[in-house]
């Protein structure tokens, strides 16, 4: 186990490379940054000096080869609009994202498990058919115009929360703040992982082992909770493990619309004006902290199927 | 009690000696009394909401409105621009008077303090306009237009409150230039380690009404009121100030009363900001130019005849009217400010079968094609009004193909390399000078991509630059204007008009500067 997860961490190193080699090359595609850090007072000359002593007139794999040789120190460089280390922006940020990415998750989890297991015990019901059009009309839901309705309904028209930001250190207030955001960000989850959770309940309960334990005499809350749902939820793991990653960075669109103060709307903000050391730094953390996830979900493969065994 | 706002308060105290600081050469006075009877205590909490939060606060590195607008409340800028007249107004520098052509002697109000406790003085205005002009701080390079603008030479200190800036040539534009930037204290800023420019990025301290708080960045940031400031006290205890990006979630918040100043709101939301009741729309024409620039270096496109051609064929009161909610209104001239706008100053009128005609006698074939850059969402509707204007074009016979662009792509790539196609849009922010905006189409800005070259506006521009007197400068500019509407490098389009939602509870005024700022305003009770 130790080793795999060594060897696992290692290939890690060529991922980030290739991720942040990509990120350099399409920056740097877009023109440099330079133009859109002065103002319109400065001269061409101005500019271009400007653009020499940051380092800009370089090929980009050169800027790219000296970000390397820095950030393996840990450094990921300044910004070049806020003046401050890259990486304590980033570190500033990201609780904000994980907090929200969290609960988000949770609600996934909460809301789609028994939604779809009820669906695939009651298939057909009311209940089933009901519950299947609200996972259709999650899914199919941008997540903009949903966090704008909930918004406009639970924010402005209810007035039961409040509207955008991340509130002021109480507990209370940060759950007020959080709850609509997360609702946006996670019904997306909700309604995949609710259809997810049916249909791979709905093959597990087919097979036999399920039949031997119901011929046992089970009752089928057992049999359902404690046999099919453990073998139903490998699938599951799998992409609510890739889920997570995806909600960290699908994080963009509802942090912009709540204005709330993560890395996602930190990135979106940084492309627009050019601050690649921000960009590039971002987009590593949030290819780190995906990369991680892959690999816990991997090892949770292990507990969840002892068929698995890792080398 | 008997309130005095702060434009009564320069009016008492200034009187007429401000009037006669608005003939740019003459000396001006302003505030003598280093503080004015504060009606009422400061009370209460206002909330602003901007697009984008301040990246920086360090007066050298920032360069965006939201920026200004929090240093322009931690900070006094050394002098104020009026928002009618839009002429420098007395400040913390309280007059002004030419030496000679070379030389402007600035007195400083007496007994101002920074929020530090050390004295604005005339050491702490030298320290500030040599670090304002110089090209690195700290290692880091910035762009010291300041030096150019003004031709700096040096800051001599003549006594604790006076100073003088000696030029290497005239410098008309002065006076405007130090209405945009900060005296700082050399206690606080002096230090350029890396540390220290870090903290200060952060945790500003200026002269001004108010004293910062606290700043978590991208969510809000927090000032309160300067008791012992040296001017008219001001009203509101707090300020607070937030990002919002998404329109819809500023105005939601405005009208729940979670927000009292709201910025950008787009024409057609403006009865949404109002429906309610808790909130109404200030509307101003500001001074942010949005125009289509021309390529005068394409085929075609250097003659004069079809670059009026282009201007005749807009339509712009279909466009105000089907885009704009009527709220628009044609450029009459780039120049902005009342008082140096040409007389007879007036905007293209609509006149299709003008365009044809001057289309024809320049020869230009049925069907030529033009390629026409946009950015998308960068200015108020700037997409919709290019679709429009490419259709006006094609109703004069031209073919047009209308790109669109990201603004990262598009200023980042396309501007910077001066190389954009035969039509593009773009708006500029307005220095509030003539000088400064007719610079926008002379070929040595750095934005300019027209390859336009009038000789007659290049000589007439570099006389304006080298004189002072008045009376001379407005007959330059009245000629140069001339120049710039019968040989047009640019197809000019409409100033955008800049739209804030306010509370009901604030008393406050928006500005054609796109400044926010409250010095004035206040609570009702």
């Amino acid at each position: 186990m130790g080793v795999y997860i060594v060897r696992r961490l290692l290939q890690t190193v060529p991922v980030i490379l290739g991720v942040t080699a990509l990120v350099y090359f399409i920056l740097f595609q877009t023109g440099d940054p330079t133009f859109l850090m002065v103002s319109t007072d400065a001269s061409r000359e101005e500019v271009e000096r400007i653009r020499r002593e940051l380092g800009f007139d370089q090929p980009w794999y050169i800027q790219y080869i000296q970000f390397l040789g820095r950030a393996v120190r840990g450094d990921f460089g300044v910004s070049l609009r806020q003046g401050q280390p890259v990486l304590n922006i980033i570190l500033e940020r990201y609780p904000a994202t994980l907090e929200l990415t969290f609960a988000a998750m949770f609600i996934a989890i909460v809301l789609a498990l028994p939604l779809g297991v009820i669906s695939a015990t009651r298939r057909n019901s009311a209940f089933d058919n009901l519950a299947m059009a609200f996972a259709l009309v999650g899914q199919s839901t941008p997540v903009f115009f949903l966090g704008i309705i909930l918004l406009f309904v639970f924010g402005g028209l209810l007035g039961w929360f409040p509207i955008g930001g991340r509130g002021r250190g109480d507990l209370g207030d940060e759950l007020r703040h959080l709850i609509l955001p997360a609702i946006t960000l996670g019904t997306f989850s909700v309604a995949r992982n609710a259809r997810l959770v049916r249909s791979t309940l709905l093959e597990v309960l087919g097979q036999d082992y399920v039949r031997t334990a119901r011929a046992k005499g089970l009752a089928e809350r057992v049999v359902i909770w404690q046999h099919a749902l453990k073998n139903a939820l490998i699938p599951v793991v799998t992409v609510v493990g890739l889920e997570f990653g995806t909600l960290l960075g699908g994080a963009v669109i509802t942090e912009t619309v709540f204005a709330w103060p993560g890395v996602g709307s930190l990135v979106i903000r940084a492309i627009g004006q050019k601050d690649f050391p921000v960009v590039v730094g971002t987009v590593t953390v949030l290819s780190l902290s995906f990369v991680l996830i892959n690999l816990i979900v991997d090892l949770l493969y292990g507990y969840l199927d002892p068929r698995v065994r890792y080398r | 009690m008997k309130r005095f706002s702060r434009r009564q308060f320069l009016g008492l105290v200034g009187g007429s000696a401000v009037a006669s600081a608005l003939a740019a050469c003459a000396p001006a006075q302003a505030p003598s009394a280093p503080s004015a009877p504060a009606p009422t205590g400061p009370r209460g909490e206002v909330t602003i909401l901007q697009g984008v939060d301040a990246n920086t606060l360090d007066p050298d590195f920032r360069n965006s409105v939201p920026e200004f607008n929090v240093n322009a409340h931690i900070f006094d800028m050394f002098l104020w621009r009026d928002p009618k007249t839009l002429e420098p107004k007395p400040w913390i520098v309280r007059e002004w008077r030419n030496v000679d052509d070379l030389t402007w002697e600035f007195k400083l109000v007496e007994g101002a303090k920074f929020h530090d406790g050390t004295p604005v003085d005339a050491e702490a205005a030298k320290f500030s306009l040599e670090r304002h002009t110089k090209g690195q701080v700290g290692g880091k390079p910035i762009v010291p237009a300041l030096r150019r603008l003004i031709n700096f030479d040096r800051v001599e200190v003549v006594d604790r409150y006076t100073f003088r800036v000696k030029t290497t040539a005239p410098a008309a534009t002065i006076l405007d230039q130090l209405t945009n930037h900060e005296i700082m204290p050399p206690s606080v800023y002096a230090d350029e380690s890396a540390d220290n420019l870090a903290k200060v990025a952060v945790k500003p301290v200026g002269s001004g009404p108010y004293k910062f708080v606290e700043w978590v960045k991208d969510q809000r940031l927090i000032m309160e009121a300067n008791p012992d400031y040296w001017g008219p006290k001001p009203q509101i205890q707090r300020l607070i100030w937030k990002p919002v990006a998404e329109l819809s979630t500023r105005i939601l918040a405005l009208q729940r009363g979670e927000a009292d100043i709201i910025v950008n709101v787009a024409p057609d939301q403006m009865a949404n900001v109002e429906r309610g009741g808790n909130a109404r729309i200030c509307r101003v024409k500001g001074g942010r130019n949005i125009f289509v620039g021309i390529r005068c270096d394409r085929p075609y496109l250097s003659d004069k005849r079809v670059r009026q051609a282009l201007n005749y064929a807009v339509n712009f009161d279909a466009i105000n009217r089907a885009i704009l909610n009527g709220v628009g209104e044609r450029t009459r001239t780039i120049i902005t400010r009342p008082s140096e706008q040409p007389p007879n100053a007036k905007p293209y009128p609509y006149d299709p079968d003008k365009a044809r005609q001057l289309l024809k006698e320049a020869g230009v074939p049925e069907g030529f094609k033009v390629v026409m850059d946009s950015p998308n969402g960068r200015y108020i509707k700037d997409k919709e009004i290019a679709q429009a204007i490419a259709q006006d074009l094609q109703r004069i016979g031209l073919q047009v193909e209308l790109k669109v662009l990201d603004w990262a792509l598009y200023a980042g790539d396309m501007l910077a390399k001066r190389q954009p196609d035969d039509l593009f849009f773009l708006g500029l922010g307005s220095p509030f000078n003539a000088q400064s905006e007719l610079n926008y189409i002379h070929p040595d800005f750095s934005l300019n991509s027209t390859y336009w070259v009038n000789e007659e506006f290049i000589r007439l521009y570099d006389e304006l630059s080298r004189t002072l007197d008045r009376a001379k400068r407005q007959q330059l500019i009245n000629r140069l204007w001339e120049v710039a509407y019968d040989d047009p490098p640019w197809i000019y389009v409409w100033h955008q008009v800049d739209i804030y939602g306010v509370s009901n509870r604030l008393e406050w005024e928006c500005r054609p500067d796109e400044r926010i700022l409250l010095h004035e305003a206040r609570l009702r009770s």
